[in-house]
């Protein structure tokens, strides 16, 4: 489903992702586990079409398009999804009325006024969410948690075919996080053909979607992969020790 | 909502018990919405006058070509406005005076215009009672080649107490224009309390990604950002909110 070649990334006349490669096929869930720093964000940035990032080469496919000459919007229209670490508060601008056309926008016809506010009471009440917040300003004055729960909503409207959540963990305390997990997890669950790319610092969320690959990230590239055990081993160990050898009494824990 | 149209620069009279209208001087004696349309006027004399105890909401529109205005709100003792104010001239010369005579009157106006042309605003508010309060708002959407200049001036003398001055202009440009925010508060008195902020820059590329990612395209991201800042700003009913959309409409925001 998504092929990324030998990509480089620059922004500011610095190298921020250096042959960066991954695959994921349809239905996978990946997991990006890595220091601050290490590119992990822009990554999900120049998926999405950021023009702050400058690609000086590789490639980048999605279900065989190539996405490199496509725009933001182009991108989100072939179903691809950035839930993301700092969701952007925009004055004046309505929630609803940015939620009815993005969703027009993906599907290409405009939704009916009723089916649109049915979906979005459905959502947020799934989401434990204040049904107020789909009246304010898109994200202004919202929580930390209320913002996340905002991206999950877009998630359960947009219906994407490929997810990525940059940091959904941060922000959110325990309880908000069992319910984006679970909402995420359902999801994915309804639509098994779904893929999805998690960026994390925390194993925490992984808990609720149980990724089938994890890979670190370091220096602008993948420089360990493996299953949800290495992520537990991060958890354990930090990224700086991961590799020193386990003591027996390790090992069995 | 009553309705007052100015028609060819002149008020043209109606039957309100609450509104006495002289000349082209309206005094309101009662609370009350109002929604004034400025119709085919290109020089304008307009006085309004809140007795006192009195709270209006006023709606004013304009979509006129080469429009000189020269605006004058008087408020008494205890008295209220809020200005709700959308301009879509080609050419606006405009001069707001604002005298807050009365103790504890209070001013909120809010502005919001789409330019394509040159556009100059000159806003005087005179803080001459104590406890008076005064909320400028403008927001204005600078299209490529326009030009927009604001001159705010807010004014307390010395003896005059506890008075609350807030400005708030932005500019948001769309292209190449020639913008100028001057934001000055005279202000002679310790106990004022003053607030202002004043934003030029063009329409945020984090924006514009955020609302793109979701699919939306650049044309429509741009309308979006631009209608949202121009209708938030003003209080507005589905009437007045249809009128501002096609002027909007008209003037291609996005080109």
């Amino acid at each position: 489903m998504l092929v990324i070649k030998n990509l480089n990334v620059t922004a500011n006349n610095k190298k921020i992702l250096n042959d960066f490669n991954l695959t994921i096929n349809d239905g996978e869930i990946h997991a990006i586990m890595g220091p601050n720093g290490v590119g992990k964000s822009t990554l999900s940035r120049v998926m999405m079409g950021d023009a702050n990032y400058e690609i000086t080469s590789g490639e980048m496919y999605f279900n065989n398009d190539n996405l490199l000459p496509l725009s933001t919007d182009e991108r989100a229209k072939k179903g691809i999804f950035l839930a993301m670490q700092y969701p952007m508060e925009i004055e004046g601008v309505s929630n609803q009325d940015f939620l009815r056309t993005a969703i027009s926008s993906i599907n290409n016809k405009r939704i009916g006024l009723y089916d649109f506010i049915l979906k979005c009471e459905k959502g947020a009440e799934e989401l434990s969410m204040n049904k107020e917040l789909i009246h304010r300003n898109l994200n202004v004055g919202f929580s930390g948690g209320e913002k996340k729960k905002n991206e999950v909503l877009q998630i359960k409207l947009l219906m994407p075919k490929f997810i990525i959540l940059d940091e959904l963990d941060s922000g959110l305390d325990v309880d908000n996080l069992k319910i984006v997990g679970e909402n995420i997890k359902k999801y994915k669950d309804d639509n098994k053909n779904t893929s999805i790319l998690i960026i994390t610092h925390h194993p925490k969320i992984l808990e609720y979607l149980n990724p089938d690959y994890v890979h670190i990230m370091e220096n602008g590239k993948i420089t360990k992969s493996g299953d949800y055990n290495l992520a537990i081993e991060i958890e354990k160990f930090g990224y700086v020790n991961r590799d020193k050898d386990l003591t027996e009494e390790e090992k069995y824990e | 909502m009553n309705k007052i149209n100015v028609v060819n620069n002149m008020i043209i009279p109606f039957i309100d018990n609450n509104v006495i209208i002289n000349g082209n001087s309206v005094d309101f004696l009662g609370n009350g919405d109002y929604f004034i349309e400025y119709i085919e006027c290109d020089n304008v004399e307009i006085e309004f006058n809140i007795k006192s105890n009195v709270c209006i909401q006023l709606f004013e529109f304009s979509g006129n070509k080469d429009l000189s205005i020269n605006v004058k709100y008087s408020l008494n003792d205890n008295s209220s406005i809020i200005v709700n104010k959308f301009y879509g001239n080609r050419n606006t010369d405009e001069t707001v005076n604002i005298y807050l005579k009365g103790s504890k009157a209070n001013i909120k106006y809010n502005f919001s215009s789409i330019s394509s042309n040159a556009d100059n605003y000159l806003i005087n508010i005179y803080h001459l009672d104590n406890r008076t309060k005064s909320d400028i708002f403008n927001r204005t959407v600078a299209k490529e080649g326009s030009s927009n200049f604001f001159d705010i001036n807010s004014y307390v003398e010395n003896g005059i107490y506890d008075c609350y001055l807030n400005q708030s202009t932005k500019i948001a440009t769309l292209g190449e224009s020639n913008n100028r925010i001057n934001p000055n508060m005279f202000i002679s008195e310790n106990s004022t309390t003053a607030i202002h902020s004043s934003v030029i820059g063009s329409i945020s590329g984090d924006d514009l990604f955020y609302l793109m990612s979701r699919g939306i395209t650049y044309d429509d991201a741009i309308n979006l950002i631009i209608k949202g800042m121009l209708l938030s700003n003003i209080n507005n009913n589905m009437e007045i909110r249809e009128k501002i959309l096609k002027i909007l409409e008209n003037r291609e925001v996005n080109r």
